[in-house]
């Protein structure tokens, strides 16, 4: 028989689960759970699709996957982790779409999305972040994710390997070996 | 011979160089901007507002998928063109024994049809499958 994992959620987590899972209180619990979640997803997003309008519409449809199945989550993760996969999951597949739709190439599709980035009203970096972008941009997906998570968000490891379904020894290699990339790039890059 | 440099540098500077400035990026975190009162009107009076109207247009989706396919199947069983047999092409299968049409539900004409034919001791029995009464002995 399957185990259920053991995941610490807090009291207040599963209240608000609790009261998602309840049809009479899940609107008001899904906004509670909007507005406390929509910065950390949006800019989790963003940072794989580094464009705004992009992440506007990924987000819109995140939440509308939360809230058509909520009834499915089996509380083994965090109500945030389990969230954090439908946002990865439905960014990778936006890509995807993307890719298809402009019958682009994964490498123009990343060099013109770093263009647009030099344009960009929203982006407030300077070279050296559109730099960093593009060094990141270039990184396999499973890399790039781990490494966002890791540098950005500063997950854990445990936390990753749950959102990504992938051991955590495996992330650790993904990890260092996009760490060893990022290096490597920016001391051959001489304006760094 | 002398080195390349009388400049000194700190301890571990260049080892630690590429890593400074991954932390000293980090620092500057809100590079990515949102219009403003973006968060706001982030309304999830709508976003529920579009999961209800996807999900009934996706149960009409479904639901009309379905009646179309029974449709088409109720189309195809009972309005379907009947393959009519030729009578005298059937009597002479019998005859010749080839039963070619045995078991079947025959469609002589448009106005004896449902017929079927089996082979009992070499008698043929045709009988109408809506008439329990109507049949005929070939022997």
């Amino acid at each position: 028989m399957r185990q259920k994992k053991s995941v610490v959620i807090s009291a207040l987590e599963k209240e608000l689960i609790k009261k998602l899972k309840n049809s009479k209180s899940k609107d008001s619990a899904f906004r509670e759970l909007v507005n406390q979640s929509k910065k950390n997803l949006y800019f989790q997003i963003r940072r794989l699709l580094l464009d705004h309008e992009d992440t506007n519409d990924v987000l819109q449809n995140v939440y509308i996957k939360i809230y058509r199945s909520i009834q499915k989550f089996k509380e083994e993760s965090k109500l945030s982790t389990w969230m954090y996969r439908i946002a990865y999951n439905e960014s990778i597949n936006y890509l995807k779409s993307k890719e298809k739709k402009y019958l682009f190439s994964s490498d123009v599709m990343y060099n013109t999305m770093i263009n647009n980035l030099r344009e960009d009203p929203y982006f407030d970096g300077d070279e050296l972040d559109i730099k960093l972008q593009a060094i990141i941009a270039k990184l396999p997906p499973k890399q790039k994710v781990v490494f966002q998570m890791k540098y950005y968000d500063d997950l854990k490891f445990k936390e990753i390997s749950q959102i990504l379904g992938t051991s955590v020894g495996a992330l650790k290699t993904s990890y260092h070996l996009a760490k060893n990339k990022i290096k490597k790039e920016i001391s051959d890059n001489q304006t760094f | 011979m002398r080195s390349s440099s009388s400049f000194k540098v700190p301890n571990k500077y260049f080892k630690n160089f590429d890593v400074e400035i991954l932390e000293k990026i980090k620092l500057n975190k809100n590079i990515f901007n949102v219009p403003e009162n973006y968060f706001e009107s982030i309304s999830t009076e709508r976003i529920i507002e579009k999961e209800k109207t996807k999900t009934f247009y996706r149960n009409l989706f479904i639901t009309s998928s379905i009646t179309l396919v029974l449709i088409i199947l109720l189309v195809f069983n009972n309005f379907g063109e009947k393959e009519f047999v030729d009578e005298t092409f059937l009597v002479n299968d019998i005859l010749e024994e080839n039963y070619d049409y045995i078991g079947e539900n025959l469609y002589i004409n448009q106005y004896s049809k449902n017929y079927t034919y089996q082979n009992f001791d070499n008698q043929i029995i045709m009988s109408n499958l809506d008439n329990d009464f109507d049949y005929i002995i070939v022997e």
